[in-house]
């Protein structure tokens, strides 16, 4: 059966001996490649971690009528990601866009190299098209393959080289110069 | 951009995720090594930028434990009970022996058929308008299943869940029109029922949200319908939030009352009224 309420297109039934071990392996291996995307979409650290955690206890909910079609329980997660991430934007009511993270602190002297290339970095993202977010949020930070990209975007590995090339040369320009 | 930059810088982002460096991945192109290096030094920029905190992970594995001792508490507790008592397991046994000869001399003279997922249900909601006065009223609904019938050859009345997560809909916002909840796959047969877990009704009068209660949380329409392979069905729960509301000892309750109607393509089967049906 198939669910799209859920964005699951699945149809071989996963066998769940104990559902709670599967989702809780899944959780240690994935928490931070699942949060490394979200923040890849959102540019915001604290969403990312919390949305990361909603999306395995989403995972929990959902197990039983996981199925499997050609969609590993892997990119079922990153589906699930993906939905939340749109969930989030379309309750706050305002288009998905990047935001930049205020910094830690008041005291200028406070921010530290790193956030402020993770500012750099999540400025630099807003420049992409959504498309082009999603694929590096896909293959650099969650280190998918393009293969597993395509299949969670419903795009051929042959779009996701282009979307990946594109969105990385528009980056480079832009790193670049403030690097 | 050329096709076998974009599949040399591929295969460079593959590598580099495999802990190789930039300069490992580079000597694998050399002729292309000028060009690749700012994109690789882009990517590894990108990768190393953040990492949630050890704090954060932990966090989430409390959230994830607690919505699993939640789950454990929702499942019902009869069938353990039973599993429970060492009297039972007897009987049981035999029970399940005999089911297993039965189901193996069955398999014998009757072929195997393999469940045809061809058909289509696609679950709405709407609403009739109701009293002035109230601008929101979300309800939020989960675990939406529908109930095929048995059949003489032996296939036993069972429950199949066509929606699993949470869905929410505002009764105000869908009147006069219909929102889709969900849709799926469904096997050709007859269909009786369908229920959902009513999860929570949030309510707002005069813009005051008001604290519901809901005394029955699983709520179940009947209604017989047929889906044959290949089509669509459109189920399509019309709410009447006038009549759902109730007032009772100064309490606010929600009690559904809606109207199931099943069409099939352009057909109209014709409405199902009055409350829920009582299992």
């Amino acid at each position: 059966m198939r669910s799209t309420g859920s964005h699951v297109i699945l149809n071989r039934e996963l066998k769940v001996p104990n559902k709670k071990e599967i989702i809780a392996d899944l959780y240690e291996k994935y928490y931070d490649k699942v949060a490394r995307y979200v923040f890849a979409r959102t540019g915001d650290r604290m969403l990312s971690e919390d949305l990361a955690s909603d999306v395995f206890v989403r995972a929990l909910k959902s197990v039983d009528s996981y199925k499997e079609r050609g969609l590993p329980i892997e990119a079922w997660l990153f589906k699930i990601a993906h939905n939340l991430v749109i969930d989030y934007y379309r309750k706050k009511g305002r288009e998905a866009h990047l935001e930049s993270e205020p910094a830690s602190g008041d005291d200028v002297e406070e921010i530290t190299e790193r956030d402020m290339e993770i500012d750099r970095i999540t400025k630099a993202m807003e420049k992409l098209t959504p498309a082009q977010r999603e694929v590096i949020g896909l293959r650099i930070f969650s280190e998918l393959s393009s293969v597993e990209a395509g299949k969670i975007m419903g795009k051929t590995p042959g779009a996701v080289r282009e979307l990946q090339s594109q969105a990385l040369k528009t980056l480079r320009q832009i790193l670049g110069k403030d690097g | 951009m050329d096709k076998k930059f974009e599949e040399i810088l591929d295969d460079c982002l593959d590598r580099l995720g495999h802990a190789e460096t930039v300069n490992d991945c580079l000597k694998h192109y050399p002729d292309y090594a000028e060009e690749l290096r700012p994109y690789l030094i882009t990517a590894q920029r990108l990768d190393q930028s953040f990492s949630p905190s050890r704090v954060a992970k932990e966090k989430g594995r409390e959230k994830l434990s607690k919505a699993m001792s939640t789950e454990e508490k929702r499942k019902p507790s009869a069938i353990r009970n039973i599993f429970n008592r060492r009297l039972v397991w007897a009987p049981m046994a035999a029970v399940l022996a005999l089911a297993i000869i039965v189901s193996a001399i069955w398999g014998i003279f009757l072929p195997t058929q393999e469940p045809v997922y061809a058909s289509t249900l696609e679950i709405r909601v709407t609403d009739i308008p109701p009293e002035s006065g109230i601008s929101s009223i979300e309800v939020t609904v989960s675990n939406i299943e529908i109930r095929k019938e048995g059949s003489r050859w032996g296939w036993r009345t069972r429950w199949i869940n066509v929606i699993n997560e949470e869905q929410t809909f505002d009764l105000i916002e869908i009147k006069d029109i219909e929102q889709i909840l969900g849709e799926a796959e469904i096997e050709p047969g007859n269909y009786d029922r369908i229920r959902m877990h009513i999860e929570s009704v949030k309510l707002v009068i005069d813009g005051e949200l008001i604290e519901v209660d809901i005394p029955d949380r699983q709520l179940t329409l009947s209604q017989s319908f047929e889906v044959e392979e290949g089509e669509k069905i459109v189920v399509v729960l019309d709410f009447d939030a006038d009549q759902s509301i109730k007032r009772e000892n100064g309490k606010v309750a929600f009690k559904p009352m809606v109207q199931m109607n099943i069409r099939k393509g352009q057909m109209d089967h014709g409405p199902h009224h009055g409350p829920p049906f009582s299992d």
